[in-house]
């Protein structure tokens, strides 16, 4: 990453941790009247804690990579990877695969909100799976009709079994089949 | 009279009712552990009401072999699909699924199996053998204690997680962020909640684990090729080296096992903190002594061995404060006693002057449960390797539906669900500029731990003349404190050398690299 792009995600970073520090907690944390100290700490300390420790990790990279050169010597070598001792590479960027965030990528996000959000609380669990599973499998390429109807309701019903039949967890019902049974 | 009643209890372990019980719990253990949401916890629950029906030396090790079991099937999740089926597995994610992604699942799972194997072992012979003392240790642990070991976890653990160190610590400052939402724990006001309901009872673990590691990587898996898609979801390596841990493969990851099932038997023992924070603290620990670190988060078999060896410790060792003391230590611990209480067995200082052949009885079942664990996982191996080799794009659909269900399962709420959705793609978002996802849910697990008991301490100090200098009065944590400035001395010392490494002179490379 350059030094540049590190310097705005550090910038942008800082005015949330300032947001938070000047608007969020105290709009969304209310220290009881009359709190004292020999009560323990108020309940907002920990957030302006956590506010702080960002605030004081950002500027010190920020402070680094100004002027940072000016005052450090350059390592000799670094290793070609980037990894040292006390460096571990992100879990998902593992074995030099790269985050695309393809059309597809987003598609499928779309859906699997819209999944969570409209389909479940209205036609309840087992009807959203069956259709975003559908969907999903299309929008991954899956171009077989009866891959496509099969597997859905397969795994659906799979899941409808496992869960309200053997481990007697009643699954969201919804709004509309309760309605539509009456019960 | 003492051997007689251990061989009355022996035999009782080792009756065909009581090895029976043990395969089904722990057979059972094993399938609903893989599930996402399903935590060992949950699964024990499940099954103690059918457990009332037999007696106690057959109900009660069907228990334990189920929690064992589960904690070793959902490493099997986590390692092949990055799905962790309980919390206690998402530190083998780390190094899991990359093995698995090389085409060394079967290895990994199969060095899952055995350090889990060897965790329970381990903390059940501590059990066995010095659960007095340890628990004498464990109680010894005060809030000032628990504090230093906690901020000792989340910060090694936050820098060592990230490069650069500053993405690792941001995101575990955005994990304990997170883990603050719902009632503050000592005066139950609303934090961060905007008056929405659903947040007063704060943020699930469950979603956030499904939703960062699992969504997250089903949507950035959705950016694959559809010829990738259309492919196996796991492929496994030709190799026969590539699918069994060799035995000196097994034996360098000996003195891990060790220490990470010590680890796991103490944090067991205490109070409170249970397999999650076990797991984790183990795997830091690992790549702190490893001779290896630069392969942790990469495929390390050491990567897989610590944590499972010691969140499986935490199984037999959360039941030494139980026996020896009668306090459950977990939600675990405390399903056990009220298995042993409706079951008529005491526990406590009494426990074996009273019901002294049941507590033999289950304590042969628990080594027996062992074996048997290890003999079912090796099965459990190939039922995995077929399960998984299904197409990627299928595997990834029903990855999103089994999980939303899982993560429905625990609190029955319909906003889990959609949490799961939104952290998988705050995960996504994250991955995607280069900050980690493991350090915020470290941040947020270790978080309520954390703040309980630095809140309690500032609250005791203000009851003592010496102020905050109280917990200098106690041995444990000027021990622990004396560890701790040890441990940054060698910390600081370590990057001392390695920077006068880094700063001698290099010889010129060849002329074809």
């Amino acid at each position: 990453m350059s030094r540049q792009v590190e310097l705005v995600e550090l910038g942008l970073l800082l005015g949330a941790v300032l947001l938070f520090y000047f608007f969020v907690i105290p709009a969304g944390i209310i220290d009881p009247d009359g709190f004292v100290l020999d009560e323990g700490l108020p309940p907002s300390f920990s957030a302006r804690l956590v506010a702080v420790l960002a605030g004081i990790i950002l500027l010190g990279r920020i402070g680094r990579l100004l002027f940072g050169p000016l005052f450090t010597q350059q390592p000799a070598a670094k290793p070609p990877t980037g990894d040292t001792a006390d460096s571990l590479p992100d879990l998902a960027d593992d074995n030099n695969q790269p985050v695309h965030l393809t059309q597809r990528v987003w598609v499928g996000v779309v859906v699997s909100l819209l999944f969570a959000f409209g389909l479940v609380p209205v036609l309840g669990f087992g009807a959203a799976s069956l259709i975003t599973l559908s969907v999903m499998l299309f929008v991954l390429g899956e171009r077989s009709l009866p891959r496509l109807v099969i597997f859905p309701v397969l795994v659906s019903a799979g899941v409808w079994l496992l869960f309200t039949k053997i481990l007697s967890v009643n699954l969201p019902p919804g709004l509309l089949i309760p309605l539509i049974t009456g019960s | 009279m003492l051997i007689d009643q251990i061989l009355e209890g022996v035999a009782l372990a080792i009756s065909w009712q009581s090895l029976l019980a043990i395969v089904i719990g722990v057979a059972a253990g094993q399938v609903l552990g893989a599930i996402p949401g399903l935590t060992a916890s949950m699964a024990v629950a499940l099954l103690i009401p059918y457990s009332f029906y037999f007696e106690p030396w057959i109900g009660i090790p069907m228990l334990l072999g189920m929690f064992k079991g589960s904690l070793f099937g959902s490493s099997t999740t986590a390692i092949l699909i990055r799905t962790p089926g309980t919390p206690a597995a998402s530190a083998t994610v780390l190094d899991g699924y990359p093995l698995a992604q090389q085409g060394k699942g079967a290895k990994a799972i199969k060095m899952a199996l055995y350090s889990s194997v060897f965790g329970d072992t381990f903390s059940d012979i501590c059990l066995i053998f010095f659960a007095s003392l340890l628990a004498l240790v464990a109680l010894s642990f005060g809030p000032g204690e628990y504090t230093l070991l906690i901020a000792l976890a989340l910060t090694s653990l936050g820098m060592l997680s990230s490069t650069p160190a500053w993405k690792g610590l941001i995101a575990m400052l955005a994990g304990v962020t997170i883990g603050l939402i719902g009632l503050d724990p000592m005066t139950a006001s609303e934090r961060l909640t905007f008056g929405n309901p659903e947040l007063e009872e704060g943020i699930g673990l469950i979603p956030m684990l499904i939703g960062f590691l699992a969504v997250s990587e089903v949507f950035r898996q959705m950016g694959g090729s559809l010829q990738t898609l259309a492919g196996r979801a796991i492929s496994y390596s030709a190799k026969r080296e590539d699918n069994r841990v060799s035995w000196a493969e097994f034996k360098a990851c000996v003195p891990v096992l060790f220490r990470s099932s010590g680890i796991g038997t103490i944090i067991g023992a205490m109070p409170g903190l249970g397999s999650t924070v076990a797991a984790f603290i183990a795997y830091g620990q690992a790549r702190r002594t490893s001779k290896t670190p630069e392969m942790f988060g990469k495929g390390a078999l050491e990567g897989v061995a610590a944590p499972e060896a010691a969140n499986n410790a935490v199984s037999g060792a959360n039941l030494i404060p139980l026996l020896a003391f009668g306090i459950p230590g977990d939600i675990a611990a405390a399903l056990m006693l009220s298995a042993f209480m409706i079951q008529g067995i005491d526990v406590g200082p009494l426990a074996f002057s009273e019901s002294a052949v049941p507590l033999y009885a289950i304590y042969a079942a628990l080594l027996l449960a062992n074996v048997v664990n290890l003999v079912l996982g090796l099965f459990m191996v190939h039922v995995a390797k077929f399960a998984f080799s299904v197409p990627q794009r299928l595997l990834l659909a029903s990855v999103l539906i089994i999980a939303s269900a899982g993560s429905y399962a625990l609190r029955g709420s319909l906003f889990d669900v959609q949490m799961v959705f939104v952290f998988g793609l705050l995960g996504l978002i994250m991955v995607r500029f280069g900050f980690p996802t493991v350090p915020l849910l470290i941040g947020f697990i270790l978080m309520p731990i954390l703040e309980e008991n630095l809140r309690t301490v500032l609250l005791l100090a203000t009851t003592y003349d010496a102020g905050l200098l109280f917990v200098f009065q106690r041995p444990a944590f000027l021990t622990m404190s004396l560890l701790l400035a040890t441990g940054i001395a060698w910390y600081l010392w370590r990057r001392w050398w390695q920077r006068q490494q880094q700063s001698a002179p290099l010889p010129s490379p060849p002329a074809d690299s």
